[in-house]
């Protein structure tokens, strides 16, 4: 008990959804995160990978750096032709975050959420108004998140290959609840809806709706959330030629 | 099935925003009388714990655990946190005086 009283870390319970939470000016945390892309069609698998390095700077501000890696394989068809294809990318996040009011000691938790990231191909720059509540045993968390994403595509003309930046925008709003079953384990639901904009137009709508559990001890946490995807609610039916049926996320975070 | 979740999402912003007295109890001059000190005393300890604990760990509430709990745990975090001793007093006395019973 005097364990987990005194030495948690910094107690988030969710996989998705953010917590207004901050580290204490230069407290570390190393945390890994794996994320399981699966059931869509054409056999695909995919994974994504996260390293991030988290340090508070005091203030109520703390920042992040994310090395990022991802694989995929999967069946695409080109001109009535099965290819096995595989994909892999790679990029570079920096987040900010600044908490503005306390989940338990304030009415309510907020803090401010700022990313950018960068790849070969791509620039994404995001905002986060995050909100959280804890009342007794259970947590809620809400997220309001605006993303714009900048992609370059190149597309071969003769001896030439041209490219085209296409421009995106993605407005997100993620919810999880949770529960404290003891000092270690929490269990809960994540929710999110997740709309994709471009060329002035709803593409899709995404929800997706999961459970969760979190386990923290000395020094580390680690958090597993299954996110499988109940429908577009755009077209009324799931998408899954190029979005995931299921996604699965572990977090292990170790501070130091 | 767009209405309905739009309706969740009301639903939820209702429960997060209407629910918005702290979970962190304020002193009282009953827990004054109960921990043998002045109301402002343990509101200067609330914002001891606030400011001190809270910017390293979600925080705890004091009814959560007993006081045997918190006397074991209040050494252990005055160092790691570098909380002066009068400041530990003063937390210690504010989370004693809602403590669990044992």
């Amino acid at each position: 008990m005097i364990v987990a009283l005194g030495t948690n870390a910094q107690d988030r319970v969710f996989t998705y959804t953010y917590q207004s939470n901050v580290l204490n000016k230069g407290q570390k945390e190393l945390e890994v995160w794996t994320t399981l892309g699966t059931v869509r069609q054409e056999y695909y698998r995919g994974f994504e990978h996260s390293l991030e390095f988290e340090i508070g700077l005091g203030g109520k501000l703390q920042t992040a750096f994310y090395l990022n890696y991802g694989y995929s394989q999967g069946i695409t068809k080109s001109n009535g032709t099965d290819i096995l294809t595989a994909n892999s990318s790679y990029s570079f996040l920096n987040e900010w975050k600044l908490k503005l009011s306390d989940p338990v000691a304030d009415g309510l938790g907020s803090a401010f959420y700022l990313e950018y990231k960068l790849a070969p191909e791509a620039a994404d720059l995001e905002g986060k108004l995050i909100l959280d509540k804890q009342t007794g045993r259970f947590i809620h968390a809400l997220n309001l998140v605006g993303e714009l994403g900048f992609e370059k595509k190149f597309t071969p003309e003769g001896n030439r290959i041209l490219a085209e930046t296409e421009k995106e925008l993605n407005l997100e709003l993620n919810y999880g609840f949770s529960f404290r079953i003891n000092e270690n384990w929490f269990a809960g639901v994540e929710l999110m809806n997740e709309n994709v904009l471009a060329e002035g137009e709803l593409q899709k709508s995404l929800l997706k709706v999961g459970p969760g559990i979190s386990y923290s001890g000395q020094g580390f946490w680690v958090n597993l959330t299954f996110m499988p995807q109940l429908t577009d609610l755009k077209t009324g039916s799931r998408s899954i030629v190029s979005d995931d049926g299921l996604q699965t996320r572990l977090i292990f975070s170790y501070a130091f | 099935m767009r209405s309905k979740f739009h309706t969740g999402i009301v639903v939820s912003l209702a429960f997060l925003l209407f629910g918005c007295s702290p979970a962190l109890y304020l002193p009282t001059s009953a827990d004054a009388g109960h921990a043998g000190t002045s109301v402002d005393s343990l509101l200067i300890g609330r914002e001891m714990y606030v400011k001190s604990c809270g910017s390293c760990h979600s925080l705890r509430q004091p009814e959560r655990y007993s006081r045997s709990i918190w006397l074991q745990a209040m050494p252990k975090m005055q160092v790691k946190a570098k909380i002066s001793v009068s400041d530990a007093k003063l937390i210690t006395s504010f989370v004693l005086a809602r403590c669990k019973p044992e």
